[in-house]
């Protein structure tokens, strides 16, 4: 028996491919601008005029990022990067959770039981 | 009126847990492991805190120095100084949810009135650590603290000088000042442990640990938010200037706003008064007479069946010398039995009953539900 619940059980691998592409994406990003792990002590001019850009977009949301406060910067990467990997986890482990009891339920309905 | 009150938050509270479970299912609903949840965060700080031991120096010449060196200077130091605030902050938001919980799910009588005392006692525990806590930084705000702490305790009669100089001796606050709040801060973190041992003493296979995904969500909202929102110091504490800095925490310095406005023994009367009542609220509301489940002697065997289910461990297997063919028989320990029913389910001779709802009642009721 061929259930409609069938055909949305990719979902949940859509949700967390999408979960990990995020974090990657997130993760390149903050590796790009350099912004991952990297000391404070040494950043140049390129890294500053990087931190401006993305102050320029995050001060819309009141949220700035200064480098003059030493190791922020790099926490601040790390802490959001490391997260989201662990919120998506979470979220993909919930819809994973959600796919097997529609699996249960669409099973009960074919046998009937 | 009151038991209308209790009544009325059961009812909010199991609505949203039906919600969380529509959305995230049961096994991830996080409010199920409302009790698990300031372990969690406990642990977060055992560990944390001991990260920051690493580094931290308990002398007034070397605390601020310490807290700067380990929030500057060591890799994701901040990060990690962060991690054991709002972990903190968490851990009491989470206490309050489960005493919530508790409460308006009547799951706080009988053998279960043990847990709700020394959740009290460790309640006041976690508050005594987390303004130590605030100490230890030695910033404006700790200095604050400290003058605004010994004057609160002196504020008790008879007793109150010798407790106000725990903090400050003779007048003079030294090194002595900060090994006191290590020591509390440190100290009674380590005995938290010895009250949970009390505290869970009576209930019998508690949740204690959330489950991985819901300790990945907790964890990575505590990252996310430490990042954001570093935690700081203030200017260092200085003796030869007025303190200004006072950056608050609502979860564990409500109190020091309270003192300014009410005056200390005012104060003092709030909390005994808030203790107080979170010590009578039990009583508040009526509960139902108390009947435990009850062995009939001509019928059971000792087969054990009823022993093992039982969850609360209110039911041992005793040598019977009563002339029976059978070797042991089950008896009840009142004051544990939770009258679940478990028991009645569990023995396949009906020698166990609950007397207020024996199984011929429960097979009425299920006879008129199937009707309608």
């Amino acid at each position: 028996m061929t259930n409609k619940k069938d055909d949305l059980m990719i979902l949940p691998y859509l949700v967390a491919l999408a979960n990990l592409g995020l974090f990657g994406l997130l993760f390149g990003a903050m590796w790009f601008f350099e912004l991952m792990g990297a000391d404070p002590d040494y950043f140049d001019k390129g890294t500053l005029q990087n931190l401006q850009y993305i102050n320029l977009v995050s001060s819309k949301f009141g949220f700035h990022i200064d480098p003059a406060q030493d190791p922020h910067v790099s926490t601040l990467g790390f802490s959001i990067c490391l997260g989201l990997a662990l919120v998506s986890s979470w979220f993909c482990i919930v819809m994973a959770n959600r796919k097997s009891l529609d699996q249960v339920e669409t099973t009960d309905l074919a046998t009937g039981a | 009126m009151f038991t209308t009150l209790v009544r009325t938050g059961q009812k909010v509270i199991l609505r949203i847990e039906d919600l969380l479970n529509k959305i995230f299912t049961a096994e991830e609903n996080i409010l199920y492991y409302h009790g698990a949840l300031p372990n969690f965060f406990m642990w977060i700080l055992f560990l944390s805190g001991l990260l920051l031991f690493v580094y931290y120096i308990p002398t007034l010449e070397g605390a601020y120095q310490s807290v700067e060196y380990i929030t500057r200077k060591v890799p994701y130091g901040d990060m990690v100084r962060g991690i054991h605030r709002y972990a903190a902050d968490a851990m009491l938001l989470t206490v309050l949810l489960h005493a919530m919980r508790v409460y308006f799910t009547d799951r706080y009588r009988e053998y279960r009135i043990i847990a709700w005392y020394s959740g009290i006692a460790l309640s006041v525990m976690m508050s005594i650590i987390g303004i130590s806590g605030y100490i230890l930084v030695w910033d404006e705000r700790s200095y604050q603290i400290v003058l605004k702490m010994s004057e609160f305790l002196a504020a008790v009669p008879f007793i109150g000088q010798s407790m106000s100089h725990a903090f400050i001796n003779d007048d003079v606050i030294s090194n002595y000042t900060m090994s006191m709040a290590f020591f509390l801060h440190t100290g009674i973190s380590f005995s938290l442990l010895v009250m949970l041992w009390v505290h869970y003493m009576r209930i019998s296979r508690p949740v204690v640990n959330v489950t991985w995904s819901i300790g990945c969500l907790l964890g990575g909202l505590i990252l996310i938010i430490s990042g954001i929102l570093p935690a700081t110091s203030g200017p260092e504490a200085n003796f030869t200037v007025e303190p200004k800095y006072f950056d608050m925490d609502w979860f564990y310095l409500w109190i020091f706003p309270v003192m300014k406005i009410l005056g200390n023994g005012w104060t003092w009367l709030l909390v005994i008064a808030g203790i107080t009542f979170s010590v009578l609220l039990p009583n508040f509301v009526k509960s139902r007479d108390h009947e435990a489940a009850a062995v009939n002697k001509d019928k059971c065997v000792g087969c054990k069946l009823c022993s093992i289910d039982c969850p609360y461990e209110a039911i041992y297997m005793s040598p019977r010398n009563d002339g029976s063919r059978f070797k042991e028989i089950a008896v009840v320990i009142d004051d544990r039995c939770a009258e679940c029913g478990l028991c009645v389910g569990a023995c396949n001779f009906d020698a166990i009953e609950l007397p207020f709802y024996t199984s011929p009642n429960v097979m009425d009721d299920v006879r008129i539900a199937l009707q309608k």
